[in-house]
């Protein structure tokens, strides 16, 4: 039973939490990064939400001002690993409405940063896009998050304290009570 | 969560869940503090009712057989409060996290103090463009441009003189939309280019600019060499210096951007002319000379 396949797939086994501890500090680590490169520069992320021109103007600004915030939180929670399959889930979902949005700027042949780790957005006329790199590093961060969340389990997260005891305890009360 | 309860009560082996159900959620509301906020401890009244009569009843059971009930009963008990504890953890993280990007929409709100905006004069192209040239002139050629933007630059060193000729010709006018979005030294210039502009002065102290930009964000246009520059451009007056100094027109600077953003200008230079978006090859002397005649 101790094959390979066992000790990843199997949510006790070291590996296996190793690895998801792994993907969720590395995660939490890319949330933090990219809010905090936006947070400071609210008027940045308008140009950059408005130039995907995908939300109407009335959304753009919402939007914009929320995310970075947004990724910070998520960073924070990833990395104390608080409701780290909720978490994940909701990293995941941001990395495909991203990966999306990208994609349709590509087909759309709009020439625009993704504004993904900076304020970007505006490019002059002759700077190259990077579309191919974007959609790739996005994608990867999809498949981390995804399997966060199947393995939501690692070392070093707050869910682990708050499971254990509680699981103590209620077996103890439970047996004065009915025993 | 009450009628839920209910529903387990009516099984005679479901009796003893909602006990140990409950009994886990008493330890639970002690120890965890985070799932504790919600813990529902006042919450679940109605499964205390067929607690207390289900031990009586089990008694006729043998006692082999009554441990192992309750212990398959604890077992599901503690699962389904796990995932119980499980669901309040992710709804209080969901609407923490709802909160948190309403707060940071109301911070950045209040961080974008609008600045009043002061017109200048020449101000009176389409979204407060600058418009330079002879009123008479058919053809209105629409600019987006930052101060600091190298591409821009080589546009104005490479078919600059062809632009200032047509414009001495009488053949374009041009809304001048000066964006800032490259950094603080962009808003810097575009303010001074607005009081120049209010002088009537926007074309000197625009081609003085290009001529003498700095690389991107390296600390080029202060104020004292926007005035120094300005001098070049002919600008010594007391209203340009106090403009350059106090930011007079830094509202109007952060408008014109983001109207040009809102109108889909995406990159500078953008040149429109008749409401379409020069290719970079009619960015050429002889192209923009072409797209600027054409629609006239």
């Amino acid at each position: 039973m101790n094959t390979i396949a066992y000790r990843l797939t199997t949510p006790t086994q070291p590996a296996s939490r190793s690895i998801s501890t792994v993907l969720r500090l590395a995660l939490g680590a890319v949330w933090l990064v990219a809010g905090l490169l936006k947070v400071n520069d609210p008027d940045g992320m308008l140009r950059s939400v408005r130039a995907f021109r995908i939300l109407p103007e009335a959304l753009v600004q919402p939007v914009a001002y929320s995310v970075p915030f947004l990724e910070i939180a998520l960073g924070v929670l990833l990395i104390v690993g608080l409701a780290v399959r909720v978490t994940a889930l909701l990293s995941a979902l941001m990395f495909a409405v991203y990966i999306a949005a990208i994609a349709s700027a590509a087909a759309r042949g709009l020439r625009i940063d993704c504004g993904c780790f900076s304020s970007g957005g505006d490019l002059t006329a002759d700077a190259p896009t990077h579309y191919t790199s974007e959609l790739v590093r996005d994608s990867l961060l999809l498949v981390a998050a995804t399997l966060l969340a199947w393995r939501p389990g690692g070392y070093l997260a707050v869910d682990r304290l708050l499971d254990q005891p509680v699981n103590d305890r209620s077996g103890s009360d439970a047996d004065g009570l009915e025993l | 969560m009450a009628s839920n309860s209910k529903t387990r009560g009516k099984g005679g082996n479901g009796r003893t869940a909602p006990t140990a159900a409950r009994s886990a959620e008493r330890g639970g509301a002690g120890t965890n503090p985070a799932a504790g906020t919600n813990s529902p401890a006042g919450t679940n009244p109605a499964g205390g009712a067929g607690g207390g009569s289900g031990p009586a009843r089990r008694g006729k059971a043998g006692a082999e057989d009554r441990r192992t009930k309750a212990a398959t009963a604890r077992a599901a008990a503690a699962a389904q409060e796990r995932r119980r504890r499980n669901l309040i953890v992710a709804g209080v993280v969901v609407v923490v996290l709802i909160i948190v990007g309403v707060i940071g929409f109301a911070v950045q709100n209040s961080r974008e103090e609008s600045k009043p905006v002061v017109l200048p004069a020449a101000a009176t192209g389409t979204d407060g463009g600058i418009v330079v040239g002879q009123a008479s002139a058919p053809v209105t050629v629409d600019m987006y441009e930052d101060f600091q933007c190298p591409a821009c630059e080589a546009l104005e060193t490479q078919t600059g003189p062809t632009i200032r000729a047509l414009l001495d010709q009488g053949k374009i006018k041009i809304d001048y939309h000066m964006m800032s979005f490259i950094g603080p030294e962009s808003k810097r210039a575009a303010n001074a280019a607005a009081a120049a502009a209010n002088e009537g002065k926007f074309r000197q102290l625009h081609d003085v600019l290009y001529a003498n930009q700095p690389k991107e964000n390296t600390g080029g246009f202060t104020r004292d060499t926007l005035l120094t520059l300005g001098t070049k451009a002919g600008l010594t007056s007391q209203a340009y210096k106090d403009a350059v100094n106090n930011g007079t027109y830094d509202g109007y600077v952060a408008k014109v951007d983001s109207d040009a953003s809102k109108a889909g200008v995406t990159g500078t230079p953008t040149v429109i002319i008749g409401g379409k978006q020069l290719s970079s090859a009619q960015l050429t002397p002889d192209g923009f000379r072409a797209a600027a005649t054409a629609t006239s």
